[in-house]
């Protein structure tokens, strides 16, 4: 028993040791928020105006946008609305929120259907303008807007008690190429 | 395979020479992948950053042509009549419609469609080519299991789930072989109806993965979601030996316990239980009757904290009453612990567990202990990954007295040659009780559609 | 004094009956006038009421379009866009795209935009109590089916179609249902709105013919008595001038018999040589002389007549002193005044202004006053002149009047307005065989209306009357050349 304590022990050296790798910042995670560049905006979670929800952890934002979330507080059904593969806003909301890229991200909720942990898979709009009115037509729904794409009819929610007004909003989404 | 009690000697030896194993070939191996690991995290983020470029032009340029896609065929599809739609749309410069078209229009029931459902399908399967030392058994390509995956949004609360399998080979349950070796069989693996009411209470009733430690509701009936060719021993499916549980028709509620940060999640289920016949003759789960009227409880706790993201840690605890033939009733009690570290690019499972048996009037309680711990981390489209389990069965267990001593590493690589299509190499080297030790070399390819 | 009371009495009751025979003695010869004024009020007064009905058709008709024609359309708009919302939401269903699912919603979310707009345009025209509440429930339905479409869109874009299909069926059917009914009851009231308003502009229609036919018709008939009356007046004044002509014929021919008899008779007389003596020749020459000294003044009126008609005299005008121009007129009359025995008073104020006129012409109006006085004087052998500034009852200046006044038979009230008529021979004269021509006072006035003046009566029968030749002023400068062969002021002469 002590040879096999000693060899559960190697291994969890062996294993902390690259978990210490994948513990630390990840190339595209971040600790602090980066000051903002200059060309970039704040890209706003949003959500229907009836929804009560006027603050959201990241942690908290995170488990919503993976799906392991699925009622709001006031027991409406939380639909996910995410814009299409290649969207500037969509790689934003991978990276920094859910922390995976498109194939995880895929993968994670086919998974999560499969295990039936995860009830409804996410909705794909085509433009930011699809989003907005998916957003404002669906009680339980929350998505993801530029700051410049918001309008009156959807609610922007803070994310740790910071709105994308603010100083140190974690969100940043580069700006969009003109074509 | 099959299980038998190991010796103290056998033990000691097996101990030393993984030993020097460890120290002579997996330490060396364990720093080349630090230091490799070291060396592609340097490059990555330059990398990364060049592919993500080239990927973001790539996209962006796929992009465009999919819209003038998008274009041309609505252009197309609004030329074209509508087919079989159950109201045809009317063009919005129609003129008003009249009282009788009104009245018409209120007549007819609006209802929808019954002939379209909800139903969403999807299938998994895997191919392998494998071959072991053990004796008698050859190398061979085998068809693993055909899983068709359907799910129904029946209605907002309601869904429907279940896992059709189609799966040959015989069975083996507790050490019985059933059935013929090249022939198919349909097994209902899952069938569940959820009712999911809030985060904090769903219910489901139907057959069922039971929530024993971590990696039996992970992961289901298909490889190509699994890290490793399959599943732990601990964790292996009753007809394919396993000495757990690993499915029960009941009914089970899940939901979050409000706790802040921790984030505690609950799970408490109620279900047939296995069959106790032993030797067992029929199927192991009971899926249609229970052969008494005593019922299985299983209640687990786990907690996913904010502070560390990914990690999961939990208890479970499964209680059953057994009646084998011939033997006076046992009391099986499951204890379950796990500490997983999931995330997109590295995991780390390790779960352990023991199973009492407790004849009613015997004093002798048999513990079966067993665990695992699974590592692995992804490089790209490859992902290494490392195994080792144990499970230690005494020979007198009375419900599964072949599974004996068993264990050993697994090392593997996996490629995900496409986002549906897993192709992965596993070594395993087993040891048993009473038995040669076993080299295995399996290639697999897994794949969904 | 009697006679004074008697002048203030006659004074007094001459007052407003001399109105009344003034504003008859105006109105008479615009009979025809005042019948063709009225007919024209008459016209314009029904030209008014048609104008007046058919501006009030017309507003009915407008209002009926507007009210009715109009809020059919504005309700098939609203049925309409009513079904376009509920038409998108199911179109929704049809696809699993979320984006087609999106515009579908749009769609409907526009339509019933529409729909909000088209309920609130028809509150605001709503006046009646029941179409406000009735516009009232349907705002209310309509907003309780859009609470229902909302939570099927929301299904629908959920992925929840059978949700969305069992919630339409449990909430939605019923509601529009009630929205269905209430836009249906809003159209029925619309119809019998119409069907009103048509009656009424029937009814205003019918109305304004028969006022038009009865009008026209009154109209008709006043303008034919109007012709009528007119044409009968000009055949009276026809008939009455011809009268008044065969009179003067008849009284000519009668004034100039007895002077031709007598000179017939002097002069047969003395052709068949039955004079005895000079003195007996004298009488009958002396009796011719006279005889024709009558028959040509006669003449010479009536050809003084003629010449004022035909406006051939030519007047000098100038100014003259008053007192020549009654001293002349005596002088003129002197004979006949004395023959009769009549007594003339003279009263002339001292100091009077000139006149401008002609002093024959002058004369001879004062002479036929003053022959007239005679005439009519009856048992009375009085004739008063007087002459005095007085007010101007036309002008605002002074003027100057010569009254001449007789205590004879007096007028009478219906005669007075015919009295200055040519060839007017009033009833009592006629019957007291007073003869005349009927030409004096026409030719007075005619003369005094070329001075520049007028002449008026007062009378009273059996009392007298009093002619009163109106002059107006001449103007200093030729007043002040007149008065350089002017004669001394006159006095009271008897």
């Amino acid at each position: 028993m002590r040879r096999l304590a000693g060899l559960l022990f190697i291994l969890a050296s062996a294993a902390f040791s690259i978990a210490a790798l994948s513990f630390g910042p990840a190339p595209n995670s971040r600790l602090l928020p980066e000051p903002q560049i200059a060309s970039e905006q704040n890209l706003a979670v949003v959500v229907n105006l009836s929804n009560p929800v006027q603050n959201l952890s990241m942690p908290e934002l995170r488990r919503i946008f993976l799906g392991e979330r699925s009622h709001w507080p006031n027991g409406r059904r939380i639909t996910l609305v995410m814009m299409e593969s290649g969207q500037p806003e969509r790689a934003v909301v991978l990276r920094d929120i859910c922390q995976m890229n498109e194939t995880d991200f895929n993968n994670h909720f086919l998974h999560g259907v499969f295990t039936g942990e995860v009830l409804v898979s996410p909705k794909t709009l085509a433009t930011p303008v699809g989003v907005r009115k998916f957003v404002f037509n669906v009680p339980g729904a929350i998505g993801y807007l530029r700051v410049s794409d918001l309008d009156p009819s959807v609610k922007a929610v803070r994310i740790d008690e910071r709105g994308p007004e603010d100083k140190g909003y974690r969100l940043h989404v580069p700006p969009r190429t003109s074509k | 395979m099959k299980f038998s009690s190991p010796s103290p000697i056998r033990v000691n030896l097996a101990l030393k020479l993984i030993g020097r194993m460890i120290v002579w070939r997996i330490f060396p191996l364990l720093l080349g992948i630090l230091v490799s690991t070291t060396i592609l995290r340097a490059q990555q983020p330059a990398a990364a950053a060049a592919a993500d470029k080239q990927t973001l032009q790539l996209l962006l340029q796929r992009i465009d042509q999919l819209e003038a896609r998008v274009k041309q065929l609505e252009a197309a599809k609004q030329q074209a009549a509508p087919v079989s739609l159950p109201f045809a749309p009317v063009q919005a410069s129609a003129p008003p419609v009249s009282e009788t078209e009104l009245q018409t229009d209120s007549a007819v029931p609006e209802r929808m469609d019954v002939s379209k459902t909800l139903l969403r399908m999807r299938g998994f399967g895997d191919i392998t080519l494998h071959g072991d030392s053990q004796k008698h058994d050859t190398t061979a390509f085998s068809l693993g299991q055909l899983n068709l995956f359907i799910t129904s949004d029946i209605s907002e609360k309601f869904k429907f789930l279940s896992e059709i399998v189609f799966e040959g080979g015989p069975d083996n349950i507790f050490g019985e072989t059933r059935g013929e070796n090249n022939t198919f069989g349909v097994d209902v693996e899952r069938m569940v109806l959820q009712y999911s009411h809030s985060d904090y209470f769903k219910f489901t009733v139907g057959r069922y993965h039971t929530a024993i430690g971590y990696y039996n509701t992970a992961y289901h009936h298909s490889t190509w979601f699994q890290t490793t060719t399959g599943r732990p021993f601990l964790f292996q499916f009753e007809d394919r030996g396993g000495i757990l549980p690993i499915h029960t028709v009941g009914a089970s509620a899940s939901g979050l316990i409000p706790s802040g940060h921790l984030g505690l999640h609950y799970v408490a289920e109620v279900g047939n239980g296995r069959a106790s016949r032993s030797p067992i003759t029929e199927e192991p789960v009971q899926n249609v009757v229970d052969d008494q009227n005593h019922k299985a409880f299983n209640l687990a706790l786990f907690a996913r904290p904010d502070a560390v993201r990914g990690l999961q840690v939990g208890f479970s605890a499964y209680r059953d009453l057994l009646a084998p033939a011939n033997l006076p009733r046992i009391g099986e009690t499951i204890f379950a612990a796990h500490a997983v570290l999931v995330r997109s690019k590295f995991e780390w499972l390790n779960e352990a567990l023991i199973v009492r048996h407790a004849p009613n009037g015997i004093p002798r309680v048999f513990n079966t202990p067993g665990f695992y711990t699974q590592v692995s981390k992804q490089f790209g489209s490859y992902r290494p990954y490392f195994r080792y389990q144990y499970v230690n069965a005494s020979s007198a267990e009375p419900i599964f007295p072949d599974v004996g001593l068993r264990q050993g590493p697994s090392f593997g690589l996996r490629y995900d040659a496409s986002e549906t299509v897993a192709v992965k190499l596993q070594y395993d080297y087993t040891t048993l009780r009473g038995q040669p030790a076993v080299n295995a070399l399996a290639l697999q390819v897994g794949f969904t559609f | 004094m009697n006679g004074q009371n008697k002048r203030a009495r006659r004074r007094t009751l001459a007052g407003p009956a001399a109105l009344l025979d003034r504003v008859l003695a105006l109105a008479s010869p615009y009979n025809s006038s005042l019948l063709l004024l009225i007919v024209f009020l008459v016209v314009i007064a029904v030209g008014l009421f048609v104008i007046r009905d058919l501006h009030t058709t017309n507003v009915e008709a407008q209002k009926m379009y507007a009210g009715s024609v109009l809020g059919l359309h504005r309700i098939g708009e609203l049925q309409y866009q009513a079904q376009e919302t509920r038409r998108s939401t199911f179109y929704a269903l049809t696809t699993n795209d979320s984006n087609l699912q999106l515009e579908y919603a749009d769609q409907s979310r526009e339509a019933d935009r529409r729909v909000n707009e088209g309920i609130s345009e028809y509150l605001l025209q709503a006046r009646m109590p029941h179409e406000i509440e009735l516009g009232k429930r349907l705002q209310r339905d309509w907003s309780e089916y859009l609470n229902v479409r909302n939570e099927v869109l929301a299904s629908i874009l959920e992925g929840s179609t059978k949700e969305a299909v069992n919630l339409d069926l449990k909430g939605g059917v019923p509601a529009f249902e009630r929205v269905r009914q209430d836009l249906e009851e809003i159209k029925r009231l619309y119809d019998e709105q119409a069907s009103q308003q048509l009656a009424n502009v029937a009814a205003t229609s019918r109305r304004t013919i028969f006022r038009l036919i009865g009008v026209l018709g009154i109209t008709l008939a006043l303008a034919s008595a109007s012709v009528w009356a007119i044409q009968r007046s000009k055949m009276l004044g026809a008939i009455q001038l011809a009268k008044l002509q065969m009179e003067f014929v008849a009284s000519v021919s009668h004034e100039l018999r007895t002077p031709l008899a007598v000179i017939s008779s002097a002069a047969d007389n003395i052709a068949d040589g039955l004079v005895g003596g000079k003195d007996q020749l004298k009488r009958y020459g002396s009796a011719i002389q006279n005889q024709c000294r009558q028959i040509t003044e006669l003449v010479n009126q009536i050809l003084l007549f003629a010449s004022t008609k035909d406006r051939k005299n030519r007047y000098t005008l100038r100014p003259l002193q008053v007192s020549r121009i009654i001293d002349a007129v005596l002088d003129n009359t002197a004979e006949l005044v004395q023959e009769i025995g009549f007594v003339i008073e003279r009263r002339i104020e001292s100091g009077l202004p000139c006149v401008m006129g002609d002093l024959s012409a002058l004369s001879q109006c004062l002479q036929n006053l003053i022959v007239n006085a005679v005439k009519y004087s009856g048992e009375s052998r009085w004739i008063g002149i007087h002459a005095f500034v007085h007010d101007s009852e036309e002008r605002s200046s002074k003027e100057i009047r010569i009254t001449v006044q007789d205590r004879g038979m007096g007028i009478d009230r219906l005669e007075m307005p015919h009295i200055f008529e040519p060839f007017y021979r009033g009833a009592a004269v006629t019957a007291a065989q007073i003869h005349g021509t009927g030409l004096g006072l026409s030719l007075a006035k005619s003369i005094a209306e070329a001075m520049g003046g007028t002449l008026s009566v007062v009378s009273e029968l059996a009392v007298g009357s009093i002619f009163t030749l109106h002059l107006p002023i001449v103007e200093k400068q030729k007043s002040e050349m007149a008065s350089v062969t002017s004669k001394p002021d006159p006095s009271i002469r008897t």
